[in-house]
């Protein structure tokens, strides 16, 4: 039974939704509606188990003084005033405020902004025309990048139609072959699990 | 020859130091690159332009702060132009920090837009988790889904969502996507089930992903990064935070581009020596 239920679950609720998909039934709607309600709460408690999680490896590593248990201690503090401001007295209450704009969008901002040093590091060194390939990669870059600038008209007028010409051919072809065998794997993989022959999902038993 | 291995290996720091230069140098002392705009911003400022006054438009806030540079500009540039036309609008966030940029930019706007009301003209309903099938169960029912908006305000108490049940009410939806949940979801829930257009505004490295879908028409128009939303400024004749940022970014594009030739002219003499 520990096995069954689970794949009669999913077997119904995949077939309900899929036929929801594509055949509006009011019935069936409604049932996929109710399901979709239980998803979101599920979803809810999903992230409360992480937070959960977080909690209590970091608060043993601040009991046990382990390594760095100042990080986990200043964690701690950090979520439990962040939560609590906001689930407490929504998200618009000057303590989450404050919070939000001067320690998580700036530590946020400043771990994208990094990518940005990286990039340039990364590209001063990986493009290099050592094979036909790589040049054309290289070349494509370059128009792309001086394209999609504002300088790039003034230097030459044809590069912001050639980057758009990349981008709309080239690059377009490539991203609808990577977008469609994504999905075809998606479908099977969700076929796979809706009639039972995937199980992964409840340990791969 | 020692100085062209040496221009091969230049040491990050340096390349780090001469970026940051690169991009502070024009913040603080703007070069004033003149900005064209492109047919794709046009497009997707002529969508919300022809839309009837009064129309109800959801934007979806599905970024945090990693791509609020490019995406809070586009944010405060397509509420202004929605706002000043008088449109309403329905934010929400399928990511955590979506709904309080969104309250950042209603307040900002508001404030500048005169007689725009919360409630009245536009409403956050803040963040659920679940990603796409927050979309789908949004659709048959918005409250349901979202029973309070950001402020614990019953949905039914707000003057603005008695008119908006269902997706049906809505007639334009704005997803500004940082990555997933995001815009495929739209696309996929709602675009593909229901007759309701969408548009994307998304970050530079996201462009390249939803060009096909661009192409297909599942998406009616697109906003790309930080030279999209200057280009926005631009249309709506408010210059903000997109157009201060295109000098530091050209700036820095023929930066990286001005250590790439000299890597590769140091390489090609190199190898001819050898």
């Amino acid at each position: 039974m520990r096995r069954e239920v689970p794949i009669i679950v999913t077997l119904i609720a995949g077939l309900l939704f899929l036929l929801d998909y594509f055949i509006k039934i009011p019935l069936i709607s409604g049932i996929v509606g109710e399901f979709e309600t239980w998803a979101i709460v599920i979803s809810a408690f999903a992230l409360g188990l992480g937070a959960a999680n977080l909690f209590r490896i970091h608060l043993q590593k601040a009991i046990k003084k382990s390594e760095g248990w100042y990080n986990s201690v200043l964690l701690l503090v950090s979520m439990v005033v962040m939560a609590i401001s906001g689930i407490g007295w929504t998200q618009t209450n000057s303590i989450y405020s404050y919070m939000f704009d001067n320690i998580f969008v700036p530590i946020n901002g400043t771990m994208f902004a990094l990518l940005a040093f990286y990039l340039a590091s990364a590209s001063y060194r990986a493009f290099r025309v050592r094979t036909p390939e790589a040049t054309v990669l290289l070349v494509s870059a370059v128009i792309v990048m001086v394209g999609n600038a504002p300088v790039g008209r003034l230097i030459w007028e044809g590069f912001p139609g050639y980057s758009s010409w990349i981008m709309s051919v080239f690059n377009s072809a490539g991203m609808r072959g990577i977008i469609i065998g994504a999905s075809l794997g998606a479908i099977v993989t969700s076929l796979r699990i809706i009639f039972g022959i995937d199980r992964s999902y409840f340990g791969g038993q | 020859m020692k100085w062209l291995k040496k221009l091969q290996t230049i040491d990050s720091k340096i390349i780090y130091l001469v970026l940051f230069f690169a991009i502070a140098l024009p913040l603080i002392f703007p070069i004033g690159i003149p900005v064209e705009i492109n047919a794709g911003t046009r497009t997707f400022y002529d969508t919300i332009d022809n839309l009837p006054k009064g129309s109800v438009i959801l934007i979806s806030y599905d970024w945090d702060a990693a791509s609020a540079p490019e995406l809070l500009p586009q944010a405060t540039a397509i509420t202004k132009h929605a706002l000043t036309n008088g449109h309403k609008i329905v934010a929400l966030g399928l990511w955590y920090a979506g709904p309080t940029f969104a309250d950042r930019v209603h307040n900002a706007v508001a404030a500048e837009v005169e007689g725009k009301e919360y409630g009245v003209d536009f409403v956050n309903l803040g963040y659920r988790p679940g990603g796409a099938v927050v979309l789908n169960s949004m659709a048959r029912d918005f409250h349901q889904t979202f029973p309070e908006d950001v402020n614990r305000t019953r949905l039914s108490e707000i003057p603005l969502m008695k008119e908006v049940k269902d997706i049906n009410d809505i007639d334009l939806i704005i997803d500004l996507s940082a990555g997933d949940p995001g815009y495929r979801a739209y696309i996929e829930q709602i675009g593909s089930q229901y007759n309701v257009p969408i548009l994307v505004g998304c970050t530079a490295v996201s462009v390249s992903g939803i060009t096909p879908y661009l192409q297909s028409g599942n998406v009616g128009a697109l906003l790309g990064g930080l030279r999209a939303a200057a280009e926005y400024e631009l249309l709506i004749d408010t210059p903000g935070l997109g157009l201060g940022g295109m000098d530091a970014q050209s700036v820095a594009h023929l930066t990286i581009i001005a250590f790439i030739i000299v890597g590769n002219i140091a390489y090609i003499a190199t190898k001819k020596k050898k």
